[in-house]
């Protein structure tokens, strides 16, 4: 106990955990820690690897198609994040009111995760089309309202995106949140029957503030995923971020910059960028590990997220 | 009146069926058409695309008004876009990714996640923090040297050089394990270690039986993830030869001068495929396990 432990002895007692680390330790530093670090020293020097100091920022920021991007960006966000959650609970909330076909409901609602987004984008543009017989014209035509140019129009790009979006996503995010619900205690809502509660006061009284952490997580999830929004405008405009950079977001924007055929380059910008998005990212999960308690469970003190 | 029969197991074994007699209210009559409108919401364009996969098509367009049964049946666009198009080395191209994915990822994330649940030596709170930290790092912002690093290996346009960065930093994965193995008994690592057995041999043939349910579990988020993914084999995967499914789909339907939008619904039909099987088999579980990890795709 008191003398120091020889080195053999250690590794005979401890090596075979370290042994067994190895792999995913070395995993995070060569493919995490090492380039989180390269994007940082990148954005920091020009593409002959010199130092240029806070050039790139000055770049990125003073490029006129970057506020578009970020614009786009929380735009399309909080549209996704504003929708999805209302429109998720509410099909959560009545599935657990029904008493039969939940879990095919549950099942179809699921279904669109595991379509990719690429086959979505085909079938959207379809329906979506900006030709005045297409499918959501005629539709709009037969209530009486003028047809629309949906993902050709600078106008309406981004809400058919967002459209698009919450048909593949909404169905995951109503799972979460029916997974919430079903651990909720079904004590109080019986109590507040007795109490002759009607059932708007049950939803806002009693089951919202119940869901709190649920509603936090599938909130702070979806968040970072809008920040992070690439695959479905990749789907529909590919790199050009048409009509009219009105479907241009920040990672589109560090793609094309990174890794792009058709337009410039420049590597250090897209650091730049990539670094700004990582900064406001680690902000978001700050505020989540603050609100949630989640930092106990990250740094392992087992605590079980107590629902989703 | 209708009733919902529940099949209850008592303490001496034997099981009786229950049957409770459902009130229905007014309240679920509105609730179950909003539900079906939904669920028709889903349902409507998946359906017109399989329809139209084996429709008869000869122009670019689709017919319209939209038909949801084909007039003509064929199934020349599956055969066309087979013979023409190279989706099906694509298909095969996802398939390796995605079996690389699950294997390399799973393997790692159940011996570090044993390893962080049962192992008691100095340093582990902060190689955990260090490991967890990729949760907090999204992949995206890291992409370029990422690239340049897996080039330098010379691992670019290989399917292992697509799976390695992210399932060597499977951090949500091992998060998930380790918190299952916690209700692991200890007694079984420190009886097998009395015995003489190694570390490595206890979780293998103790331990890792028992992680069945999360095993699956995470296989389900994985496979789906990974057949899904779309930004990194793009970079990583550039040669033709090497696109996976997602990838050849894409540029597909984004050429100008692509094929007949018959040929595209079949190609999008074949990419959903493999899923669509697991899906419709193991349905409940992976609602089950959509609920459990909460992982977005």
């Amino acid at each position: 106990m008191h003398k120091t432990v020889k080195p053999q002895k250690f590794f005979q007692k401890y090596g075979e955990w370290y042994v067994m680390l190895a792999i995913p330790v070395l995993g995070t530093i060569i493919f995490n820690i090492w380039p989180l670090i390269l994007t940082m020293i990148g954005s920091f020097q020009n593409t002959a690897g010199s130092f240029i100091g806070l050039v790139n920022y000055q770049i990125l920021f003073s490029d006129p198609l970057w506020p578009k991007a970020v614009g786009n960006t929380l735009y399309m966000g909080v549209l996704g994040v504003g929708f999805s959650i209302p429109i998720a609970f509410l099909m959560a909330y009545m599935l657990n009111r029904v008493p039969l076909l939940k879990n095919v409901f549950k099942t179809i609602y699921l279904f669109p995760m595991i379509v990719s987004i690429v086959a979505v984008a085909m079938v959207f543009k379809f329906i979506f089309n900006a030709d005045a017989n297409s499918p959501m014209n005629l539709l709009l035509q037969k209530i009486g309202l003028a047809p629309l140019g949906w993902f050709s129009s600078t106008s309406t790009s981004r809400e058919t995106v967002i459209i698009m979006t919450l048909w593949k996503n909404v169905g995951h995010s109503a799972i979460l949140f029916f997974a919430g619900l079903q651990t909720m205690p079904t004590e109080l809502l019986e109590a507040a029957d007795i109490d002759g509660a009607n059932e708007w006061h049950k939803l806002w009284n009693i089951t919202v503030p119940n869901m709190k952490n649920t509603l936090i997580f599938v909130f702070i999830t979806n968040t970072i995923g809008a920040l992070k929004r690439f695959s479905d405008v990749y789907a529909i405009a590919s790199e050009y971020g048409e009509p009219g950079d009105s479907l241009m977001t920040i990672m589109v924007y560090i793609y094309r910059k990174s890794f792009s055929t058709l337009f410039y380059k420049d590597l250090g910008v897209a650091s730049a960028a990539s670094f700004v998005l990582f900064l406001v990212i680690i902000v978001i999960t700050m505020v989540e590990m603050k609100v949630t308690g989640e930092t106990e469970a990250l740094i392992g003190v087992s605590r079980k997220r107590r629902d989703a | 009146m209708a009733k919902r029969t529940h099949t209850l197991t008592l303490t001496n074994g034997k099981t009786i069926k229950v049957h409770e007699k459902i009130r229905f209210r007014p309240y679920m009559a509105v609730f179950y058409v909003l539900l079906v409108i939904f669920a028709a919401i889903v349902i409507v364009p998946i359906w017109w695309m399989v329809a139209n996969s084996f429709e008869t098509i000869r122009s670019y367009a689709f017919p319209n008004p939209p038909n949801f049964w084909p007039k003509n049946f064929t199934w020349n666009n599956y055969k066309l876009v087979m013979m023409n198009t190279s989706i099906m080395a694509n298909l095969k191209n996802s398939a390796a990714v995605t079996g690389l994915d699950v294997v390399l990822n799973l393997f790692i994330a159940s011996i570090a996640g044993f390893v962080f649940s049962k192992g008691r030596f100095p340093g582990k709170k902060v190689l955990l923090l260090m490991i967890m930290s990729s949760m907090m790092v999204p992949f995206e912002i890291k992409l370029m040297p990422i690239f340049n690093i897996i080039q330098a290996m010379g691992l670019n346009n290989t399917y292992l050089g697509a799976s390695l960065p992210g399932s060597l930093t499977a951090a949500f994965n091992i998060f998930m394990i380790k918190k299952f193995c916690d209700d692991l008994p200890d007694a079984l690592l420190e009886s097998a270690v009395v015995d003489g057995a190694s570390k490595f041999r206890t979780f293998l043939q103790i331990y890792l039986p028992l992680m069945g349910p999360i095993i699956a579990t995470l296989t389900v988020t994985t496979v789906m993830a990974s057949w899904n993914d779309l930004l990194w084999p793009m970079i990583v995967l550039s040669k033709t030869e090497m696109r996976t499914v997602q990838v050849g789909l894409s540029s597909l339907t984004n050429s100008t001068f692509g094929p007949h939008s018959g040929m595209t619904c079949a190609a999008s039909c074949l990419s959903i495929l493999p899923l669509a099987v697991i899906f419709v088999f193991m349905q409940k579980y992976i609602v089950q396990s959509v609920a459990a990890t909460g992982i977005k795709q």
